[in-house]
């Protein structure tokens, strides 16, 4: 259609019609748009600098693992930081590593603690930090640990239960009773079970017995969960081997404290600070000890009475409630007296780091254990910690699992040893609330039953874990039925509480455990 | 007779008929204008029920992300067995303070949601302190704990929309996340 003359200005009036319509639309569009845009933005940023942030924290965690356990210190020199960098994509993370006042080699301590802040950036600016607390992991950590194990052994699925981590260096062979997939009990083992070699069979576990899977080697998750609480996947063989000590000269040391002379003459030396005026480390036992008894006092405060030949030395710790020496003077809470094989004593300030070590065999070991203690004797001259009857502790009422890591106690020997006068009845069994390390580098240390073969059947209740070089034969079981005919069987009740709260000192492994992580800032926007 | 000279203009017809049309345009012009008014009032109202479904969660996962297990055999994040109807809530734990790395320990903490009050709520930092609220008219929010180291967020949100015939209804916006808490610290 051709308009003419003044007929025209009805297009033009139509099109800024049209036009003012469309500009509402777009102004609309506009303004949701960018909210739209910005927020899937900001959730794709998030993701990338969390992931980023996340790589920093890994990579120090692996970093430290490496160097710790290649025996080098995380922090170069004696720095008391270290920085590390990487990129991930187009994002970049800082990571500062700084040790705690007490990890080695500034500090006394035997337990290295880092705390790790990564920070995640994007051309050049921060997007997202994080904070992390990794604590070296201890030996105390496995419900069972054994170095060495001879391919005769074997673990009769009906007469162990492991309800924590099990670790063996070796391979482990199972023995499958007839009925066992028919019956209902708990699984054998319930925790992670790893180890470092492996038999040539579908899972490396050799079976005595019918396997767990079929002819052509596929698991039969049922008959798994029989045996694994976690079925199938919580067994894994070429695990990391992981050394035990081969001394326990960093133990000697921090029961020495600052003190420049090592204790030679037989008796009880308390670890004394630079100046030999106050205390700082633990008990040094010179010389055989023929009992050490572990008690808590009338008034609260935990002692330790340790008898040599003829010579009794009686340690108390003013850790409750304050009393009076023999002359009637006042002691103070958060002191430490001595009473000596003459009769004499001695009042110190300050309190014992728990640690008591002995540099001959320690025989004679029982009693209440309260606060943290580690009892340890020098491991490279193969010396021994035998049992004197119960080890229980303060805080937790005898034949029940502790709930927190106040009173753990952990024992570190060569040997340890249950003699033919302890735990020699089935009902009631012996208890003993211990993290137990026996044993060194490829040695033949562990736990031994004496006379096994020939006495009485007993039984003994470990709550806590047993790390052992080498799994020596404890009892004659039963083949039917796993009942023991003679010898000592071993109850063991896991304390996870030993993990995260170890004993003072204990052995350490190469791995570490992230105790907290934090965002640090928040994310941006 | 002559006839009177044409003058320029439109007949009545054309008159009415382009009227009609006009007419025509106007009402399909202003009905989508009306529409366009209602979409981005719908917008606005959906961008801003995805704002506070977004700072919901964002409230929500710095805490959670900390969560920390107090032992290998404890989860360091659970949903509690026996909860009352229409509620959800999840424990976690996480380090005391002050805190020693040495002789660590952990408290419980938790997160729980009433759809009667539209609340979620936290326990205090400390002992004896009152709960802090962490957001209000929430319609529903989902706490699942789907791993020892995820949770599924899903917080539901819901506000009045005026639509073009002046009616009132519920506009609701759902927003599903899931939050992982690095597996190295919950192993």
């Amino acid at each position: 259609m051709k308009l003419t003359g003044s007929r025209r200005g009805t297009a033009l009036i139509l099109a800024i019609f049209f036009l003012v319509i469309l500009n509402f639309l777009a102004m609309a569009l506009l303004e949701l748009l960018p909210l739209e845009m910005r927020a899937a933005g900001r959730n794709r940023l998030e993701t990338a600098a969390f992931l980023a942030a996340d790589s920093g924290v890994l990579h120090a965690l692996a970093f430290i693992e490496d160097r710790v356990s290649r025996g080098e210190t995380p922090l170069p020199g004696d720095a008391a930081s270290h920085v590390l960098s990487g990129e991930t994509g187009n994002w970049n993370w800082e990571v500062t590593l700084q040790a705690d006042p007490e990890t080695p080699p500034r500090g006394t301590g035997t337990v290295r603690v880092y705390e790790i802040h990564s920070l995640a950036s994007l051309d050049g600016i921060a997007y997202r930090a994080v904070r992390a607390l990794a604590r070296q992991e201890t030996f105390a950590r496995y419900a069972w640990f054994e170095d060495q194990r001879r391919d005769d052994l074997v673990i009769t699925t009906t007469a162990w239960h492991f309800d924590g981590p099990f670790h063996s260096n070796s391979r482990i062979r199972l023995q499958i009773p007839n009925d066992f997939y028919s019956r209902d009990p708990s699984p054998t083992f319930e925790g992670e079970v790893t180890t470092v070699e492996a038999y040539d069979t579908p899972d490396g576990v050799a079976y005595m017995g019918t396997p767990p899977y079929d002819a052509q080697g596929n698991p039969l998750p049922e008959r798994y969960l029989k045996i694994f609480r976690g079925g199938r996947e919580s067994v894994r063989t070429g695990a990391r081997r992981i050394e035990l000590p081969s001394d326990s000269g960093a133990l000697a040391q921090a029961a020495k404290g600052q003190s420049p002379i090592t204790p030679s003459t037989p008796g009880v030396h308390l670890g004394q600070d630079a100046s030999s005026e106050g205390l700082a480390g633990g008990l040094t036992v010179v010389g055989d000890v023929d009992s050490m008894v572990l008690a808590v006092e009338e008034e609260g405060n935990r002692s330790v009475t340790i008898k040599q030949g003829s010579s009794t030395t009686k340690v108390v710790e003013v850790t409750d409630q304050a009393i009076t020496d023999p002359d009637g003077n006042p002691v103070p809470r958060g002191s430490t007296i001595v009473y000596k094989p003459d009769g004499t004593f001695t009042v110190h300030s300050g309190l014992t780091n728990g640690l008591i070590y002995g540099t001959g065999n320690i025989r004679g070991l029982q009693g209440v254990n309260k606060g943290k203690r580690t009892v340890a004797v020098d491991m490279a001259s193969r010396k021994e910690i035998s049992l004197g009857g119960p080890l229980t502790r303060a805080d937790t009422p005898v034949g029940q699992a502790p709930q927190g890591g106040r009173d753990s106690l952990g024992l570190v020997a060569y040997n340890v040893r249950v003699p033919t006068s302890v735990a020699r009845t089935l009902n009631p069994p012996t208890d003993v609330y211990a993290a137990i390390l026996a044993g060194t580098k490829n040695s033949e240390g562990g736990l031994y039953i004496d006379s096994w073969q020939t006495r009485t059947p007993g039984r003994i209740r470990l709550y806590g874990g047993l790390m052992m070089a080498y799994k020596p034969a404890w009892a004659n079981l039963s083949v039917f039925d796993g009942v023991p005919l003679n010898g000592v069987t071993m109850e063991s009740v896991y304390d996870p509480n030993l993990a995260s709260s170890p004993p003072p000192f204990f052995p350490t492994i190469g791995k570490f455990r992230v105790l907290r992580y934090q965002e640090e800032a928040p994310s941006v926007d | 007779m002559t006839r009177p000279p044409r003058r320029p203009g439109m007949t009545l017809v054309e008159v009415m008929i382009s009227t009609a049309i006009l007419a025509l345009l106007g009402i399909v012009l202003a009905q989508i204008y009306v529409a366009s008014q209602a979409a981005y009032s719908t917008g606005t109202g959906r961008v801003a029920l995805q704002q506070k479904a977004r700072r919901t969660v964002q409230r929500l996962t710095p805490r959670l992300i900390q969560a920390i297990p107090a032992t290998d055999t404890r989860n360091a994040i659970y949903n509690p067995e026996a909860l009352p109807p229409m509620t959800s809530k999840v424990v976690y734990t996480v380090p005391a303070e002050p805190f020693d790395p040495r002789s660590p320990s952990y408290r419980e903490k938790w997160i729980l949601f009433e759809q009667s009050t539209g609340l979620v709520t936290t326990n205090a930092d400390e002992e004896g302190q009152a709960d802090l609220v962490l957001a209000r008219d929430i319609h529903w929010l989902g706490l699942e704990v789907l791993s020892p180291n995820s949770v599924r967020i899903t917080v539901v949100v819901q506000a009045p929309l005026r639509d073009v015939g002046g009616n009132t209804r519920d506009q609701e916006y759902r927003l599903q996340t899931t939050i992982l808490i690095p597996y190295y610290a919950t192993r």
